[in-house]
């Protein structure tokens, strides 16, 4: 110490732990982990259902698909799905176990979090524009098809859904752009102070 | 230690330092409800890292590492500019065999929290770690610096708790 004006360390570390201390709390945070823990196993589960759902369902309509321009449609679909999940596992790799890392490590990993979710979000746009351009052609060709053609009644539904769809996920894609900004600007300024000595 | 499960061992550290996470969780968060989920938050991280724990650190160390990395990512840089001035009239415990003393205690206790509280985050850990009885080498292998910055820190946070102590001490 260099002033001997500064407090006595020993008394400021029983003042410390003289704070006051519920018990029971720790009986909640056990009730709590163990919902959690359910609830994490669930959401790994879910990815798979999801992931193992949607794709033989794209593959069987590819399959069995009327035209040459729908079997296209929906395997270029199935495709993207599996590209877009790959990519999603490759660019989650090494930055997911981080919680036990020294602070520095630990906010060395933040940053490279942060630089990740900016490239998913940049992917999901080209992912969007593919998959709007896939549906679109099918669309299309299901209102001009010679075999099975959607009656003309319902085209503005096939159009009015295929443009809901493209403005919910535009509309998602900017909410979460303006998050990543904040949340970087969040970052920048907590790991300067971090750093500070 | 070679035949406790995960969540038998998760339990023992639970009642271990549970108490030293809320002090902590404390020193980062005001909103009692905030704190709360701060501590659920950072004994699930416990739970979840615990099976790729080696015992390459001691239990203490590894549980501060957790509790210090959720605490960072719970910081809302925004709110903590505009913090709230401090609350003089913190909750105060019931008193023990010797109320005075305890009283005493609990109120100066509730102002040194308060006070942490003040300090910019690099102190903050410093200081925190520091008063839940770990050494310079700990709170240096917790935090990722050097135990000469451990030292340079603490010194100038003592100098900041003491200021601000002081300052609360005077009569008015």
């Amino acid at each position: 110490m260099t002033s001997r004006d500064d407090l006595d360390l020993k008394e400021m570390v029983d003042d410390w732990q003289a704070a006051p201390y519920d018990a029971a709390a720790a009986e909640q945070i056990r009730h709590y982990v163990a919902r959690r823990g359910g609830l994490f196993w669930s959401f790994a589960v879910a990815d798979f259902v999801v992931g193992g759902i949607a794709l033989p369902v794209l593959v069987y309509l590819g399959l069995v698909s009327r035209t040459d321009v729908e079997r296209m449609a929906m395997l270029g679909l199935a495709s993207i799905t599996v590209a877009a999940v790959m990519f999603g596992w490759w660019n989650r790799r090494g930055v997911l176990r981080s919680s036990a890392t020294t602070i520095a490590d630990y906010v060395a990993i933040s940053a490279e979090r942060l630089r990740r979710m900016r490239m998913a979000w940049r992917v999901s746009w080209l992912v969007l524009a593919a998959e709007v351009v896939v549906l679109s052609i099918w669309v299309w060709d299901r209102t001009h098809s010679s075999t099975s053609p959607i009656a003309a009644a319902n085209q503005p539904f096939a159009w009015g859904w295929l443009g809901g769809f493209t403005l919910l996920a535009v509309f998602a894609l900017v909410k979460f752009g303006r998050w990543l900004e904040r949340d970087a600007e969040r970052f920048i300024a907590l790991k300067r102070e971090l750093e500070r000595d | 230690m070679g035949s406790e499960t995960r969540d038998d061992r998760w339990v023992r550290m639970l009642q271990e330092h549970d108490r030293s996470l809320r002090r902590l969780a404390a020193s980062y968060e005001r909103d009692p409800a905030r704190q709360e989920d701060l501590v659920q938050e950072i004994w699930f991280a416990v739970w979840r890292t615990l099976p790729r724990f080696r015992d390459e650190c001691s239990e203490r160390t590894f549980v501060f590492r957790i509790a210090h990395n959720r605490a960072v990512s719970h910081i809302d840089y925004t709110q903590r500019r505009r913090a709230e001035p401090l609350d003089e009239e913190a909750p105060i415990a019931a008193p023990n065999a010797d109320p005075e003393h305890a009283l005493s205690q609990q109120q100066r206790s509730a102002r040194l929290h308060a006070a942490v509280q003040e300090l910019p985050i690099a102190m903050r850990q410093v200081v925190v770690l520091t008063l839940e009885g770990l050494t310079n080498a700990e709170v240096a292998d917790i935090v990722g610096i050097t135990e000469n910055t451990v030292a340079v820190r603490l010194t100038r946070a003592r100098a900041a708790l003491t200021r601000a102590l002081g300052a609360r001490r005077e009569p008015s």
